[in-house]
């Protein structure tokens, strides 16, 4: 085994992360991360015990790295799964806007906070909630990352020289660190009708298990370290959650009929 | 009969159970008329006792109840939800 961290058990990962751009090696209650060329990573008992970049790494990737995966790894490890969603407050209701890259969770936010309304969380949402317990939501400070032409198109303030996602031009943008919430609702966004028409469903909690549990941020490490803990989550969740499905057409121009939808689904539908 | 444990996740949400095979990585859902057939299969239990928990459930006939036991067992077997040895009993 490689790195130090991992040495008291046998890990359930050892091996490439997805897209070959690193190594894990990992038991549920230790990790050792390897991101190429931009820096290691020790998560033990859910605290980052050592952050070691490599010569000449561009501290920004240092960072999007620490504030995705390896947070999300330390997370796990003390039994809070997150939601690979956007959250936002409308009005006293909080709702977790879910999906996968692409699905327009950032901008369908962004277009709810020009409206008025509190951006929770961007992107890591992690959420746990016991027995009769609220679904609680407990911000990471992660900072907002969103296309340039998306910030601009709902009026938002960006520095002169903002920070960029290299490779991406994604602007980075801090946020202030949120209390802890409630989350009242989730909406999972999928893209793909083309029937120019946005469509909504309440899932079935059965549904809506599967589709949560295919929702985790970095949902295929996870799901391999913490099978039970993520499917028992999931469960929590649709059993406690409305879960909508939200289909919008692959034009990114609905994303404002896709913002109007939710503001609907969280003040005129039951909740959590 | 008795319902697989080995790589087999299952918990109650509302009145239905959701099954994860892990072996298939498929999930199941179970209604809450299988959910109660599902309870007993999970310590083992014989068909004319599924039945007839069917019938005091349910208040349905003796004969729809053991089509729908047949057909929740077939179901299970389909998916290879059940230990092999009891299920080719």
């Amino acid at each position: 085994m490689e790195l130090g961290a991992v040495t008291a058990e046998d890990p359930v990962y050892d091996g490439e992360l997805p897209g070959g751009v690193g190594w894990l090696t990992a038991t549920p209650s230790v990790a050792s991360v390897r991101i190429n060329e931009v820096a290691r990573y020790e998560i033990s008992h859910g605290h980052v015990v050592r952050t070691q970049a490599e010569p000449g790494a561009d501290p920004t990737r240092v960072e999007v790295w620490s504030h995705g995966l390896v947070t999300v790894l330390a997370l796990a490890q003390t039994g809070v799964i997150a939601l690979h969603a956007t959250s936002v407050e409308i009005g006293q209701r909080v709702v977790a806007l879910a999906g996968y890259p692409g699905a327009g969770k950032s901008t369908t936010a962004l277009e709810l906070c020009a409206r008025g309304h509190r951006l929770v969380a961007d992107d890591v949402s992690p959420l746990s909630g016991r027995d009769a317990d609220p679904i609680t939501l407990t911000p990471t400070g992660r900072p907002l990352h969103v296309w340039p032409e998306a910030a601009e198109a709902v009026g938002l303030q960006v520095p002169d020289d903002p920070a960029t996602i290299p490779g991406t031009g994604k602007l980075i943008l801090p946020v202030a660190l949120a209390d802890p919430v409630a989350v009242d609702a989730i909406a999972i966004i999928t893209v793909g009708d083309d029937d120019g028409r946005v469509h909504w469903e309440l899932l079935q909690p059965c549904d809506a298990v599967p589709r949560l549990a295919a929702l985790v941020h970095c949902g295929s490490v996870v799901r391999r370290i913490w099978p039970a803990q993520v499917f028992m989550w999931a469960a929590s969740l649709a059993s406690a959650l409305p879960v909508f499905l939200v289909k919008r057409p692959r034009n990114a121009r609905t994303l404002g009929e896709v913002a109007g939808l939710i503001e609907r689904l969280a003040t005129e539908q039951p909740c959590g | 009969v008795r319902v697989r444990t080995a790589d087999l996740l299952w918990t109650q949400v509302g009145d239905e159970v959701v099954v994860l095979d892990q072996r298939t990585d498929m999930y199941l859902g179970i209604n809450d008329t299988g959910a109660v057939l599902w309870d007993l299969l999970i310590d083992g239990c014989g068909r004319e006792e599924l039945i007839d928990r069917l019938v005091s459930r349910w208040g349905v006939s003796q004969h729809r109840a053991a089509q729908d036991v047949d057909d929740f067992l077939a179901g299970l077997r389909a998916e290879a939800l059940l230990d092999e040895d009891d299920a080719a009993s």
